[in-house]
């Protein structure tokens, strides 16, 4: 089993997923090579890190994962949080419970984003949530929205796991521009 | 108006050519007269302007209300804003947004769709005479669903982003036009033929789309459960005018029938002796309920038993005279719904509970003690 679902009490965190590169390296006897996937992988967050600077207060991001009427987004102790925190942007939902939860539009009007993270997964497109974001009155002064300020990741590298490092370089990416 | 007792003896003005000297004395069993005389006591306009103080006190409420607090004086500054021009003053266009285009149609969807169910279904009971007849009576919910299904899970989308109320709008008609040909015999429409062919048509529908739900994508079956079972959420004002529309039209052209519709309650014998077509009469009104409910159905979804309870729990404090059941059930239907919205949506939030959930829970014990009180609550009709 792996830390993170092992942690299910406390927010996912990359210690847990080097934790688990390690010990699945133990297992299969090549310890060497998972260290050094492990510094890889620290190498490339702390250089993501870096690059979005620190500079100034936090950029507010909201993670638009799917639904229309409600919005689905990722909470307090998804990696997404841990994620955004460490390329210099902070969760608007980070203070609501649980990992993914159906919130609704109201508290996103309300928290005004000024980045919104679209994931691409097969049952529900980037393109399909842009056109909504786009398309409904109510968002329009969203400040993400007025601005068209989007960023497309990977469902997967929302979760925990490796990708998790090209996702934090993507998300840096996204708030230094 | 002459003391009722008068007119009940009174054997004048019978029979009329369209029943328009007939008053709501027809209906004069021993209880109908006691709550007759309760009610010109009270008076017609009281209970309605009672009523209508009530509807707009929700309304008031029920914006004040959601997710994010926004305080009482400031929804209420930011709609006055709006609606007199004046300019902005402390807010931030977000809570414009959650008052102004978010909430605030919403609560008045509430009230549109509440208020024509329960004259939908008022009239279909009288239309009838069956105290069981509610606005899906013919097959109108299952029709829309077979509609809506289509649309959410195969994606049928040409008339985006209205495809999915035209094709409700669309299979409650033709439900509606299945269950009205069906129960025809020689030019004439019995009320038993009509629940019985309503009843089977219901049957191939729900069937249909239980099957296209079977077959298709499990991540649309969510969403189509939620339209089923009828919500609110999602509204805009764009979606206001043609059900508020329908809904004016419907009730004034139901008030100008309440002799007739009256009688119609009374018996068919009692009515074409008095000398309403009822079958002319009975083809109008179906005609009219099922265009208001689909027109309903395609903004909500199907939303149960208001429809069914709101008309019996007016005539309960208001007797049987379609004067004042009419406006009376549409008020209450109004504030029933707008506050039944407010739990959908605050209860569990973030997340939102499917309207019918709300209204069965509610409406499945108030019919089992209407079942005890029955008596009472027909006049002793049935």
């Amino acid at each position: 089993m792996t830390s993170s679902i092992c942690n299910a009490g406390s927010p996912d965190s990359l210690d847990d997923v080097y934790t688990d590169i390690r010990n699945v390296g133990k297992i299969f006897g090549v310890s060497d090579r998972a260290e050094a996937l492990v510094q890889e992988l620290e190498r490339q967050v702390a250089d993501a890190a870096a690059q979005s600077g620190g500079s100034g207060e936090a950029l507010r991001v909201f993670l638009f994962d799917s639904g229309d009427d409600a919005p689905y987004t990722a909470t307090c102790c998804s990696m997404f949080t841990n994620m955004i925190e460490t390329a210099g942007g902070e969760n608007i939902f980070a203070d609501v419970d649980g990992r993914w939860e159906t919130v609704n539009w109201e508290e996103v009007i309300d928290r005004d984003p000024e980045l919104i993270v679209l994931t691409e997964a097969d049952w529900s497109t980037s393109q399909e949530k842009i056109d909504l974001l786009l398309g409904n009155p109510s968002l329009a002064d969203i400040t993400a929205v007025k601005e068209q300020r989007f960023v497309v990741l990977q469902f997967s590298s929302l979760v925990p796991g490796i990708r998790n490092a090209t996702g934090i370089a993507q998300l840096s990416e996204a708030i230094g521009q | 108006m002459r003391p009722l007792r008068d007119r009940v003896s009174e054997p004048t003005g019978l029979p009329s050519d369209q029943g328009e000297d007939l008053d709501s004395n027809v209906l004069a069993t021993p209880h109908a007269a006691e709550s007759l005389d309760e009610t010109r006591r009270m008076g017609l306009g009281v209970i309605l302007g009672a009523l209508g103080l009530l509807v707009l006190l929700s309304i008031t409420l029920a914006i004040t209300i959601g997710p994010v607090y926004i305080s009482p004086v400031k929804v209420w500054h930011i709609i006055a804003s709006h609606v007199l021009g004046l300019s902005p003053g402390d807010w931030t266009a977000g809570q414009d947004h959650i008052v102004w285009l978010i909430r605030l149609p919403r609560v008045l969807l509430a009230g549109i769709v509440g208020a024509g169910l329960a004259v939908v279904g008022a009239t279909m009971q009288a239309t009838v005479r069956n105290p069981l007849a509610d606005p899906y009576l013919l097959g109108t919910s299952s029709g829309a669903s077979v509609g809506a299904v289509l649309v959410i899970m195969l994606g049928i989308n040409f008339l985006a982003p209205y495809s999915l109320s035209i094709l409700a709008f669309a299979g409650a008609v033709g439900s509606f036009a299945i269950v009205f040909a069906m129960a025809q015999t020689g030019g004439r429409v019995s009320p038993t033929r009509l629940i019985l062919a309503g009843v089977a048509t219901a049957y191939v529908l729900s069937a249909i789309t239980s099957l296209i739900l079977f077959l298709g994508d499990e991540r649309a079956v969510r969403a189509v459960l939620f339209w089923m079972l009828g919500t609110l959420s999602g509204a805009e004002w764009s979606y206001l005018g043609l059900p508020a529309a329908a809904l004016l039209v419907g009730i004034s052209f139901l008030v100008l029938k309440y002799r007739a519709m009256n009688a119609l309650l009374a018996g068919e014998e009692t009515a074409i002796t008095l000398g309403v077509n009822t079958q002319s009469l009975r083809r109008q009104l179906l005609l009219l309920t099922a265009l208001l409910t689909g027109v309903m159905v395609a903004v909500s979804g199907a939303v149960g038993f208001v429809g069914l309870m709101m008309p019996h729990i007016v005539r309960l404090f208001s007797g049987a005279d379609h004067r004042l059941v009419l406006p009376a059930s549409a008020l209450a239907g109004a504030i029933f719904l707008i506050w039944v919205d407010v739990v959908a949506r605050t209860i569990v939030q973030p997340q939102e509970i499917p309207v019918s959930v709300i209204t069965a829970l509610v409406g499945a014990p108030f019919f089992l003690w209407l079942l005890r009180l029955r008596r009472q609550a027909f006049g002793g009709q049935l």
